[in-house]
């Protein structure tokens, strides 16, 4: 049934068929109305929201201390711009509820020793409890935390014998060290995250207007109608799969457009290398779509089916977490997702100017995938047809 | 009497969809095979966890404190080093990500600490994945400045006065899967609630089928629980694969009480399908409606619930708009119930905006549900 010769096409029946489907996507209100609010709506709200930078953290205080360097710790915590509000608490007993009601992201408890011992020189010791159902807002609190009291414990008599001992005679430290972040040095996180959702909404575009399309012709009924047209089969499928390309490029555009003037996302590499690995990807996610909707009578399969195949792609793409952090299983397998090749070159193109040998190699696995999606659909869309 | 023909139409009503249901093959996918998907990809695929860094180290040195500073580096369970010749290849293995950060310590390091100066070492980071970043600044600090101890003369007395004892309640290991995947659970339930009902009564507008049932007896109460009962039922069903799954799989501790967790899975559920039903009385249209679900109910619940995203680090504007979802309630309870207990604190408010949120939506539904072909 599948012969391996390459069909002739007939370039106006297909410009003949993107046209009305494009008529079908634009011309209801509804529909026009939700291929261009939401995706915009999303961008902005998630270039905002997406952070793991942690900020406006309330912090409970046991104090039982008299002294100074206790209340220094709380004053410097006051000052800092991470935290927003710092609560003192009466007695042991009131930790529990300030923790379970997440009132507070940790409690620092000071015993009555703590300024005497640090005072004389002793080792003095702070609790911090921290809530363990937030533990990664809570380990990057405790890290400015842990800043904080390197720098008091500096100040304190002990601190400055440390301190002389790590030095030298000219009271340089012996140790010079620097930490540097290339690539993005304030490690801001929508430098991270924004052109990620370029790759994510794009290719959710891609899958639910491919997919949904021809499943709502056989639903209504029109799609026999467009078989009985001059169009061969072959040609109503590659017509099918250009809607969802313009609309997943028009959204690359203007996403673009604003992480780099709205957010302020650097943008070091090659504008070409974008639009190229975008098409080639577009062109996957519409295989992608068309292969699943291939495989339902009904649009609700088709949306329900999009969402199976496009929500993990997304989620094993390295577009939310590392790829390097997941099981060597799952690495493997992400290795056939063309999201996670699209990451690497966004991140790289937009960040790190990355190499040409580098992208190729990336936009050389979609383009195979983005090949064999599209000849499977197509086959898939024959047989049914 | 009256009252059992109302019941009896009503079963029917309900009859009817769980039929629909059974023999739709798209539902055994969202009720079964779609939760445990994500479930085994929130448990495994996402970590915030550091997992071993990938560190090249570029010794310029070659003297004998330069190898023991690496040999530490070397032999610390969060890095995974390798040698690096030269400031090119560096340049070049950060670029293509074959690294996540180097090492670089400088040529006179050696020299200048026998000399009793200060050796320079320098820490570089890729930054486009911050929060890998800020684990290896964190880790390479830390790690420099315990060898600085043992490894230096005089470095013992380098100790500083001040110990922080941290202590993780409730997550002593601080293992982001287990706040992940409660959070899993809530993303989860709103597809089925939001997501599934999104479609249920715009399929029958565009098949015209509730051309047909506008002239059957049937009363818009009937209609509204005839599509409400049978998603809640498979939503509440899911809810216990996954707290099942979450317990089982994922060793996620469950403190609470089981009663409570039906309770308050049950409001979130009217409320998830009562906004997935709105939408579908409103747009009529199953791609709309189903595009409408997807941008209010999925993605706000993966994004701005708190899941993987801490709440109060965004700005005011998103935080009061996480207080109108009630994913972000639920999210917080689920993660209260699994590894606190029972906190009456946290429940009571959530499940007051949750109940009030259902009734609302619930509401408004029932009075979209005109039974009339030109409204």
């Amino acid at each position: 049934m599948a012969r391996i010769t390459l069909p002739r096409l007939n370039l106006r029946r297909m410009a003949t068929i993107v046209r009305k489907e494009l008529l079908v996507l634009l011309c209801n209100k509804v529909s026009r109305m939700l291929i261009i609010v939401p995706p915009l709506m999303q961008i902005v709200v998630f270039g905002w929201a997406a952070t793991m930078e942690v900020r406006n953290v309330d912090v409970a205080v046991l104090n039982q201390d008299s002294g100074n360097w206790s209340r220094e710790i709380v004053r410097r915590l006051q000052g800092s711009h991470t935290f927003r509000s710092v609560t003192f608490l009466d007695g042991e007993a009131d930790i529990r509820p300030t923790i379970e009601r997440q009132k507070a992201l940790f409690v620092m408890v000071f015993d009555d020793e703590f300024s005497r011992r640090v005072d004389a020189g002793a080792p003095a010791q702070m609790q911090v409890i921290l809530d363990g159902r937030r533990s990664n807002a809570a380990q990057i609190a405790s890290y400015y935390l842990e800043t904080i009291v390197r720098g008091i414990g500096e100040s304190t008599p002990r601190g400055k014998m440390a301190l002389g001992a790590a030095t030298d005679a000219g009271g340089a430290p012996k140790l010079d060290v620097r930490v540097r972040c290339w690539f993005n040095p304030n490690l801001e996180f929508q430098w991270f995250f924004l052109p990620n959702l370029i790759g994510m909404l794009g290719f959710m575009l891609g899958l639910v207007v491919t997919g949904l399309s021809v499943a709502r012709e056989r639903e209504v009924g029109t799609f026999d109608q467009l078989l009985v047209s001059p169009a061969t089969p072959t040609e109503i499928a590659l017509a099918k799969l250009v809607p969802g390309c313009l609309v997943g490029l028009v959204h690359g555009t203007i996403f673009l457009l604003i992480s780099v003037f709205g957010f302020g996302v650097p943008f070091t590499g090659s504008l070409a290398l974008l639009y190229v690995a975008m098409l080639v990807f577009a062109m996957a996610s519409g295989g992608v779509g068309l292969m699943v909707s291939s495989l339902s009578a009904t649009q609700q399969q088709a949306f329900l089916g999009a969402f199976t195949v496009g929500v993990p792609c997304i989620l094993i793409s390295g577009a939310v977490t590392p790829v390097i952090n997941m099981p060597p299983f799952l690495q493997y397998a992400s290795q056939l997702n063309p999201m996670r090749h699209f990451t690497t070159i966004v991140q790289g193109v937009f960040l790190k100017d990355i190499t040409v040998a580098a992208a190729a190699v990336s936009l050389g696995k979609i383009a195979c995938i983005s090949a064999v999606a599209v000849g499977v659909a197509v086959w898939m869309f024959k047989r049914k047809a | 009497m009256l009252r059992n023909i109302w019941l009896r139409q009503l079963f029917a009503l309900v009859g009817k969809e769980f039929q629909q249901i059974v023999r739709d093959p798209s539902s055994y996918l969202v009720a079964g095979v779609l939760p445990f998907i994500f479930l085994l990809l929130f448990g495994y695929g996402i970590t915030l966890d550091a997992g071993v860094l990938r560190l090249g180290v570029l010794n310029q040195s070659g003297g004998r404190h330069s190898l023991s500073l690496a040999a530490d580096f070397a032999h610390s369970p969060w890095f995974a080093t390798r040698p690096v010749g030269n400031m090119a290849d560096a340049g070049r293995m950060m670029r293509d990500s074959v690294v996540q950060g180097i090492l670089v310590i400088q040529q006179d390091f050696d020299e200048q600490l026998e000399r009793g100066s200060a050796g320079a070492v320098q820490v570089l980071v890729d930054g486009s994945e911050p929060n890998t970043a800020q684990y290896i600044q964190n880790y390479s600090q830390g790690l420099i400045v315990s060898w600085q101890r043992t490894a230096l003369p005089d470095g013992v007395a380098a100790a500083l006065p001040i110990n922080i004892q941290p202590r993780f309640w409730y997550n002593p290991a601080a293992k982001s899967v287990q706040f992940l995947v409660p959070g899993a659970i809530t993303v989860i339930m709103t597809l089925i609630g939001t997501l599934l009902t999104s479609l249920v009564f715009a399929r029958e507008w565009e098949r015209g089928t509730m051309e047909a049932m506008f002239a059957t007896p049937v009363s818009r109460m009937q209609l509204l629980l005839g599509k409400l009962i049978p998603y809640f039922c498979m939503g509440m069903f899911s809810m216990a694969l996954c707290a099942v799954a979450a317990v089982t799989l994922f060793a996620v501790p469950f403190r609470g009480s089981l009663w409570v967790l039906v309770l308050l899975s049950s409001v979130f559920m009217l409320s998830a399908l009562g906004q997935g039903l709105l939408i579908s009385v409103t747009l009529r249209g199953q791609l709309v409606a189903a595009e409408a679900g997807l941008f209010s109910g999925f993605l706000p619940a993966l994004l701005l619930s708190g899941f993987v995203f801490d709440i109060n680090s965004m700005p005011p504007v998103l935080q009061a708009l996480t207080r109108l979802l009630p994913a972000s309630y639920f999210n917080t309870c689920l993660r209260t119930i699994f590894l606190t207990g029972d906190v009456w604190g946290v429940f009571g408010p959530s499940l007051l905006f949750m109940g009030l949120l259902a009734s609302v939506l619930l509401g408004l539904v029932y009075r979209n549900l005109v039974k009339r072909l030109d409204a």
